[in-house]
């Protein structure tokens, strides 16, 4: 008992004070100075002898009990702080020595190899405004070649109507904003344009981000966070992997486009969740896909992913960058494709900068959702807002796209579908993605792969690589642009196969189609009927 | 599906300069004081109860105070508060303490308070076997779950964050 602790403290008149201030208070001092620690000496030592006897309630056990809680006191506090989890490795003198000495700094910018300098060299510089026809600084010819590399769907990009709108926007606003939305940067027009959009889409509300790419990776970890469960489809673009590598969530991946397999992942992660106690009990749950997938022109079916979403109570992230107006009657996207009420998919992701050719994203949700990200968007509060003449850009483009929604998506329609028929005819290619998709991915096809090497040897990627890269080049001696799909190669979670990316544009003509297709037939005949 | 005994996972290196707003008024020196006022209000609400002996008071108080310590320091996860991602959603109370070190001085004081109050309660009053059974045990609960050994360590599956437990 206490006795113990005492007997130990007895030993110094210190903890003997300490000790009396528990008990009755000590003595008035009338001695001297000798006579004062005498009489509490004294004092304290009867006490302690007292306290000693009071406790010992004859069982030596219970005293054993409390002798070692007292142990465990002193021990507990005469220990030195340390940090569980730290792995501080100590270093001697000497190891350092050898380390740094050991020490080769690698290059700031790695050496290239051989393929990538190729690639670098041959990097297209178009001089001048960019368009269904541009000229290029780097080639040979001083003459306009077709543009099959921009994602210039609708043919926005060199409107001269708002060309001019935002010549006199320019005028009005300047150039940039100079702020984040939050701190001076939100101008009328971009108020206008949110409700514009969220109009447009048919949803509750929207949020204008400055940059295509960041909205996808500031939305999915403004609402999924660490412990949250992400359902991701393995096809989905650069954007979205960084973005579901940002959220920090768990994330379960499913085939691409296998609305099957999808059932399979989401029947999985509710099993894993029931019984699950606690807080955690109910993580946020999403689905997180592409509209129209930029990787490979597939479309998502929406109809499906709704009714798996609803039965197993998910919630929808959709990437509509790509779709958005491109697909549907009005060109709304997938939603409008699939006839879908865009309150079924809870945060719609949308981009400015590739059919209406401007810049920026949004962000269709509820009104909560939206406002939420006010505060929470990484992407909308810490970064400058949309300059005004893009804002006024892109809101003139849906306002032409809103009045004649036929002279611009069926002429994309059509464009598309020729383009498609076209290249479906050449032999040794095979055409990648959904009928509608006027984002076209055309690759040697495995037949003609096998037809084109003398050894028989494998294919490497960067050997395809190369030969798509002599497939543009000679549709470029055509007078047509085309472009091979790049990746950042380490950091795509499955790399697609390489493929040549066609963008169809509604301001192409029927004449400029069949240019385009002639030009990739006649350079796959040249580059296939060479032996490598 | 659970184990005796299992392990959180570590989630991420705690940043120690950023203050934790969960955890940090534990290292208040008022917040000191209220678990020693705390103490006292309860033996002395407990004393007033009629017919109360000095044993059922300071088995009340010592089994109170275990108790506050337990539901605060051990019993509930997690953070109001959004942290670093949710960094310390799966961590308790004593482990978001001080970034999750060891033998800071909130965590001795912590750590000896109920002892002492168990000590005095055992010499101020004649508990009987069953009584001191029932307080030893409150006070060995709470000072187990304080032991670095078992920080990050859960018992019987209680507690079990998200993503542990599969």
């Amino acid at each position: 008992m206490v006795s113990v602790a005492f007997v130990a403290a007895a030993a110094s008149v210190a903890t003997g004070t300490q000790q009396s201030t528990m008990l009755p208070p000590a003595a008035p001092d009338d001695g001297s100075k000798h006579g004062i620690l005498r009489t509490v000496w004294d004092f304290t030592f009867r006490m302690g002898l007292r306290y000693i006897k009071n406790s010992y309630k004859d069982d030596p056990f219970r005293t054993f009990l409390e002798v070692c809680l007292i142990a465990f006191i002193i021990w507990y506090i005469t220990k030195q702080k340390y940090n569980i989890g730290t792995n501080e490795i100590v270093l001697s003198e000497k190891e350092i020595d050898e380390l740094v000495e050991e020490w080769a700094p690698e290059p700031l910018v790695p050496e290239l190899t051989e393929f990538e300098r190729e690639a670098l060299d041959k990097a297209i510089m178009i001089d001048g405004p960019n368009g269904t026809k541009v000229r290029l600084a780097s080639g040979s010819t001083s003459k306009p070649v077709l543009n099959f590399a921009s994602y210039n769907f609708l043919g926005f990009i060199d409107n001269p109507d708002i060309e001019k709108r935002a010549i006199e926007t320019l005028r009005k606003y300047g150039v940039g904003s100079c702020g984040p939305p939050g701190f001076y940067g939100t101008l009328d027009v971009h108020m206008e344009l949110e409700k514009q959009l969220a109009a447009f889409i048919g949803h509750s509300a929207a949020i204008l981000y400055s940059q295509a790419f960041t909205t996808t990776l500031s939305v999915i970890p403004c609402f999924s966070k660490r412990g949250d469960i992400i359902v991701a489809d393995e096809g989905v673009c650069f954007a979205v992997q960084q973005a579901i590598l940002l959220s920090r969530s768990k994330v379960y991946w499913y085939k691409h486009n296998d609305m099957s397999d999808l059932e399979r992942v989401l029947k999985d992660v509710n099993k894993q969740l029931v019984g699950r106690r606690g807080k955690n009990a109910l993580p946020r749950k999403f689905i997180v896909t592409e509209g129209l997938f930029q990787n490979t022109g597939d479309i998502t079916p929406l109809d499906v992913l709704v009714d798996l979403k609803r039965r197993y109570k998910f919630r929808i992230i959709l990437d509509e960058s790509y779709s958005f107006g491109v697909l549907g009657k009005r060109g709304a996207g997938a939603t409008d494709h699939f006839n879908i009420d865009p309150h079924e998919v809870d945060l719609l992701i949308g981009a400015l900068s590739l059919a209406l050719g401007a810049s920026g994203g949004f962000c269709c949700a509820d009104k909560d959702l939206v406002e939420h990200q006010r505060l929470s968007g990484l992407g909308y509060c810490f970064s400058a807002s949309m300059p005004g003449i893009l804002t006024v850009a892109a809101s003139d483009a849906i306002h032409a796209l809103e009045a004649h929604p036929e002279g611009y998506l069926n002429n994309l329609r059509e464009n598309t579908a020729l383009m498609r028929n076209s290249l479906k005819r050449i032999p040794g290619l095979q055409v990648d993605g959904a009928l509608e998709s006027p984002l076209i991915h055309v690759r040697l096809s495995p037949e003609a792969l096998v037809r084109m090497k003398r050894s028989g040897g494998a294919w490497t990627k960067t050997d395809i690589d190369r030969v798509l890269t002599e497939l543009t080049d000679e549709a470029q001696k055509d007078g047509v642009l085309l472009t091979r799909a790049m990746y950042v190669d380490e950091h795509e979670r499955l790399l697609p196969n390489s493929s040549i990316r066609i963008c169809v544009s509604s301001a192409h003509t029927r004449k400029e189609i069949e240019k385009c297709a002639h030009a990739v037939k006649s350079a796959v005949s040249r580059i296939t009927s060479k032996k490598r | 599906m659970h184990t005796l005994v299992q392990r959180v996972a570590s989630v991420a290196n705690l940043n120690e300069h950023s203050i934790n707003p969960n955890s940090h008024w534990v290292n208040l020196k008022g917040s000191w004081t209220t678990n020693i006022v705390m103490i006292v209000v309860f033996r002395f609400l407990f004393s007033v109860i009629p017919w109360s002996t000095p044993e059922l008071s300071w088995t009340l108080t010592n089994l109170s105070y275990c108790l506050f310590q337990y539901i605060m320091f051990h019993g509930i996860i997690g953070t109001p508060f959004e942290v670093n991602q949710g960094a310390y959603d799966n961590l308790t109370l004593w482990e978001q303490m001080d970034n999750g070190e060891q033998y800071t001085p909130t965590k001795k004081f912590l750590t000896v308070v109920p002892i002492i109050v168990f000590l005095i309660s055992t010499h101020y009053s004649n508990y009987d076997v069953a009584t001191f059974i029932i307080n030893f045990t409150a006070i060995l609960i709470v000072l187990i779950a304080k032991l670095p050994a078992f920080h990050r360590v859960r018992f019987f599956g209680i507690n079990m964050g998200q993503n542990d437990c599969n």
